[in-house]
């Protein structure tokens, strides 16, 4: 863990309008979202490694901080967190032309890799020892998809233990009827997705104004 | 025959109301072999390449493009899950004043939990597609106990997997 975000939060506590402490210039974050963009191999969080070290440990171009509060903004917007973290910061940094700059070298070559990646698979993928192996790869993706949900769900359940007993039972309860019922019924995706969140919104409503009441 | 527009926009439609890297998953996979664009196995490899190539794992899409719609489709998947990113700059205007609404908070857990809870039901199906036997459960737990250790690499657990692939399947012992 760096020390030097430290003066960035002394003297900049308010950080909504914490200016970056370093002006970049937009050929310089262009070669730090390509080198990213090209060297992030392993998914998700060695890419977001790799951006918070080049943003505010290499650069000091945004605080840690403010680094944070905008991955967790990220975490609600939709599609892919990294684009829209990818994104922020390009605009946080240099306006629209960083967004520009940012998206195109963090995508260009990861997108073209992965390609290249793809053809490559697709040309070798009829081989019956490329099928052998695909045999082994299938049911390890699987293990790998039920490790990121159960390091997804862990979160929920942590912040839903705050908040008492009532929310981590409607948490599990939530998560059984949502896979029973989609396992039994198959219902639209996103009639699942909007039902489900329009009835915890409900509910957390309620409680707030019950919480609220009995507090005054 | 895909029609480039439609394929397009349930690509958009998918990215546009999940969030993660792979929470489009359940949409795309409900859509794309209702139409007959993918099959099962698309999605496996897309999943997998997704996990070795660099970037954002939310990439997968563009394996998923290639795979089932050639250049075109890589481009269009490309397209597709850079337009949702730009909804950020508006959220982080309005997140400052609902953020910390407890409706708020309240909908974002109910779309997470719903969205790992397909997720769980369509990994599943894939397993039971791929059948329940001895070596793809030991399989599945060797990736869980690996991808949980930080410091091995996605792609050192897929390669060992792929390599116990080759020895069992393929006669390679």
């Amino acid at each position: 863990v760096s020390t030097t975000s430290e003066p960035n939060a002394l003297y900049a506590p308010d950080l909504s309008t914490a200016e970056p402490t370093e002006k970049p210039n937009l050929l310089k974050l262009l070669w730090i979202w390509f080198a990213i963009g090209a060297q992030s191999f392993g998914g998700g969080s060695a890419t977001l490694f790799m951006v918070r070290r080049a943003i505010t440990e290499q650069h000091k171009w945004m605080s840690e901080e403010e680094f944070m509060r905008n991955w967790a903004m990220c975490q609600i917007a939709p599609g892919v967190n990294l684009l829209s973290m990818t994104v922020l910061t390009g605009w946080r940094l240099a306006g629209i032309p960083g967004i520009i700059v940012s998206i195109f070298g963090m995508l260009f070559p990861s997108i073209s890799i992965t390609i290249l990646i793809t053809i490559f698979y697709a040309t070798v993928s009829e081989y019956p020892l490329i099928e052998a192996a695909l045999k082994g790869i299938v049911p390890a993706t699987v293990g790998i998809s039920f490790l990121l949900n159960l390091r997804l769900i862990k979160p929920i359940l942590k912040q839903s233990k705050t908040e008492g007993s009532f929310s981590v039972y409607l948490s599990i309860v939530t998560l059984l009827l949502c896979t029973s019922g989609f396992a039994y019924f198959r219902p639209p995706v996103l009639v699942l997705l909007w039902t489900t969140g329009c009835i915890l919104a409900a509910i957390a409503w309620v409680r707030y104004k019950r919480a609220a009441r009995s507090a005054s | 025959v895909i029609d480039p527009i439609s394929y397009f926009l349930v690509l958009l439609k998918a990215s546009l109301f999940s969030t993660n890297g792979t929470g489009n998953l359940p949409t795309l996979h409900e859509e794309m072999i209702a139409r007959e664009w993918a099959d099962e196995q698309n999605f496996v490899e897309s999943l997998a390449i997704g996990q070795i190539g660099p970037g954002p794992s939310g990439l997968w899409v563009i394996a998923l493009g290639y795979l089932t719609y050639g250049f075109t489709g890589a481009l269009l998947a490309s397209g597709a899950i850079c337009i949702p990113a730009l909804c950020i700059l508006g959220i982080n205007l309005v997140y400052r004043r609902v953020g910390d609404h407890p409706a708020t908070a309240g909908f974002i857990r109910g779309v997470s939990i719903a969205i790992i809870g397909m997720s769980l039901v369509i990994m599943s199906t894939l397993l039971l597609n791929a059948g329940i036997n001895l070596f793809n459960i030991a399989m599945v737990i060797l990736a869980m106990i690996l991808g949980s250790q930080p410091r091995i690499p996605i792609v050192v657990t897929l390669l060992i997997a792929g390599i116990a692939g080759m020895c069992f399947y393929g006669g390679l012992l």
